[in-house]
């Protein structure tokens, strides 16, 4: 078991929550299985509903650094692990033409000073095991997750002129998509899974109270009322929990604490849930003030 | 060794015996639980996580799911298995077709208005109740006895030749969409300078670039998305049609085909079926399972929802073929149609009565459409099919 991860699920809840991240009821036994059986997560979820964050929180609770792997398409071999500093490599060779020991040049230019470390090589060389994000694995293509596949399962990577980097410490690996494209069986095969729903009412509360400390407990949970009836709502882009609190901090900066005395403040920042013209003309004032009307 | 001991030995090697028919339950549903996933739930269990039902339903869940749908469906599997057992024989008997992997899996609790249930649904009502249970296997000639007379309308249309012909153009046609490029590279022998290469190579000849290495953009190739209208006006089109899809989905590299009528269904499946005329018939019967008035609108709202998402992703191109002859809200229609443009690089409807003389699209559906449809062509036969290769190419 990699070092650093509570053996009990309540304490890992305990520390989410601690860092920040109020976890759904299944999320800490994830966490603890990846520690468990050292398997990456997946996790899956709309978008907004936080899976980033809780590598974030994840990183935070184990006090080690988070590495991120942004993905996207055309993603590849140079971008994700490593490549050679060719304008120092070729310097180098110019530099050194005169001494003619074409050998030795060649060991120092491919020494490690010339290597410019990736993401997934700088997660593998960590003394101390750290969290790695690999964001929306679902934009790379297809090609790049066979290469993921490679160094998951092994946590190694093997450079030509180098030798084989092989973890000092498995990281801890999470993977995060939302269904652009379909996974392969085998990249699925390899990880745990928990998929992330839009938070519960309470939760949602939780969360607002959690990110904003200042916020009135009240205005807390009505707004997540108000965003619990709108994803209820047919909308083309549901909100998620950061255009939440995007609203939530937008009223507080208002000074708005009750929102059935403020219907019309509350629209005029509508700009921070409401993200397609569609929806927009789909939530026309009246409806607005029904909605606001029915929580406060 | 006390009893106590030997008590808790008993009841560790029940759970783990439980455990493994467990497993053997759920790729009964269609999860893909291998070994390695055996081996890591007896670890999770060996480390406590069988302390209480709570705890190891979480567990269960996270090392044995794969995706969203399993992921919905677990729960109800698991309960069904670990706390009433005598639910599992109702629970089989269900809808739920029992069979490994594959489209026929459906959310256990929802039996009715997915895919797999459509076609149980329309597998009944073509065969007696009985037979029902096994609804991918041995499509009926029952279905075709029935409409005996219906057939005989189209049967120039029906002939083995003609319909392998359609399934020909189809193979043409997709050849003719161009390919994408896509942002990574591949060596080639002409093309822009491929740095990282160049200079590795040049390291042999002292820092020298003395062979220059090539690169150039890889190409993709363009997807296929039909979408096939089931309802009464196009049944005499139907086979030839579903001939058609089937041309496309079986050599196009990545192509899908869905029918519509009052409902969406996803029937690549269906039509990958090994035998054509089987694969025809399968989809004929679930065409007639649809019944009642065609809601184009309604069906693309659901493509849109449920599908557009993964079928559309790069590019694509959409084929509609339809006859446009609409029950539902043309305004509904539009909204979608305009939503599927943004999400397709090509918009394609076929009409096969763009053929008969006479003939104006004024069909109120028709109408709202033409505005978002890039390529508004007549299907009616194997020439105008064929006619659509050089048109789509231009696109």
């Amino acid at each position: 078991m990699p070092a650093g991860l509570p053996g009990d699920r309540d304490e890992i809840a305990r520390l989410l929550v601690e860092a920040g991240y109020i976890p759904d009821a299944e999320l800490p036994t994830a966490i603890w299985l990846m520690g468990l059986l050292g398997r990456p997560l997946l996790l899956e979820g709309e978008a907004g509903v936080g899976k980033t964050e809780v590598a974030k929180a994840l990183s935070a609770l184990l006090a080690t650094p988070l590495i991120r792997l942004q993905c996207y398409e055309g993603l590849d071999q140079q971008a994700a692990l490593y490549e050679w500093n060719y304008q120092r490599q070729l310097l180098a060779i110019k530099a050194r033409e005169q001494s003619g020991d074409a050998a030795a040049v060649e060991r120092h230019v491919f020494g490690p000073e010339y290597l410019l470390e990736r993401p997934l090589l700088t997660a593998i060389r960590q003394d101390k095991p750290p969290v790695l994000l690999i964001d929306e694995i679902d934009r790379a293509d297809q090609e790049f997750e066979a290469l993921l596949l490679e160094v998951l399962s092994d946590f190694q990577i093997s450079i030509p002129e180098l030798g084989t980097v092989t973890a000092k410490a498995r990281p801890f690996v999470i993977l995060t998509s939302n269904g652009t494209r379909e996974l392969s069986d085998a990249l699925r095969r390899r990880c745990l899974y928990h998929h992330i729903d839009y938070p519960d009412e309470a939760r949602e509360a939780r969360i607002i109270r959690t990110r904003l400390p200042a916020i009135d407990s009240d205005l807390a949970a009505q707004i997540a009322a108000v965003i619990a009836r709108l994803r209820k709502e047919n909308l083309v882009k549901v909100p998620g929990v950061a255009e939440t609190l995007d609203w939530a901090a937008a009223l507080m900066g208002l000074g708005i604490r009750d929102l059935g005395a403020n219907v019309e403040a509350a629209y005029a920042v509508i700009a921070t849930l409401i993200k397609t013209e569609q929806d927009r003309a789909a939530l026309p004032r009246e409806v607005w003030v029904r909605l606001l009307e029915r929580v406060a | 060794m006390s009893v106590a001991t030997v008590q808790a030995q008993d009841a560790g090697a029940l759970m783990r015996r439980n455990l493994i028919r467990f497993l053997r339950t759920l790729r009964g549903y269609g999860f893909g639980v291998g070994p390695a996933d055996s081996a890591d739930a007896l670890t999770a269990l060996a480390a406590g996580a069988g302390a209480n039902p709570h705890l190891w339903r979480q567990a269960l869940k996270t090392i044995c799911c794969r995706n969203a749908r399993q992921w919905s469906a677990f729960d109800e599997i698991f309960d069904a298995f670990w706390q009433r057992r005598e639910m599992r024989t109702l629970l089989r008997q269900r809808d739920l077709p029992h069979k490994p992997r594959g489209p026929t899996f459906t959310q256990a609790g929802q039996g009715g208005g997915r895919p797999a249930g459509l076609q149980v649904e329309a597998w009944r009502r073509g065969q007696s109740g009985d037979d029902a249970a096994r609804p991918a296997e041995s499509p009926s000639d029952g279905a075709s006895q029935q409409d005996a007379r219906r057939q005989a309308d189209f049967k120039d249309l029906a002939d083995p030749e003609a319909l392998r012909a359609a399934e020909e153009v189809a193979v043409l046609l997709a050849a003719s969409l161009r390919a994408r490029r896509t942002r990574r590279f591949r060596r080639a022998a002409r093309g822009q300078v491929d740095l990282r290469r160049t200079i590795r190579r040049s390291v042999a000849r002292g820092g020298v670039p003395i062979d220059l290495v090539r690169r150039r953009r890889r190409e993709e190739p363009m997807r296929i998305v039909a979408l096939l209208d089931a309802s009464g006006s196009m049944e005499p089109y139907l086979r030839a049609f579903a001939r058609f899809l089937r041309g496309l989905v079986m050599h196009a590299r990545v192509a899908d085909a869905y029918l519509f009528h009052t409902h969406l269904v996803h029937v690549t499946p269906a039509l990958k079926e090994r035998d054509p005329q089987r694969a025809i018939d399968r989809m004929v019967l679930m065409a007639q399972g649809l019944g009642g008035g065609t809601l184009i609108g309604e069906s693309l709202a659901a493509f849109n929802a449920r599908y557009a998402q993964s079928a559309l992703k790069g590019r694509a191109c959409v084929i509609i073929l339809s006859d446009g002859f609409d029950a539902g809200d043309p305004d509904l229609l539009a909204t979608e149609l305009a939503q599927l443009k943004r999400r397709c690089r090509r918009l394609v409807w076929l009409n096969p009565l763009l053929g008969t003389a006479g003939y104006r699209p004024e069909a109120r559906g028709m109408q709202a459409a033409l505005p978002y449809v890039d390529l508004f062509a007549s299907a009616h036969n194997l020439d105008s099919l064929a006619a659509l290769a050089p048109q789509l190419a231009r696109l």
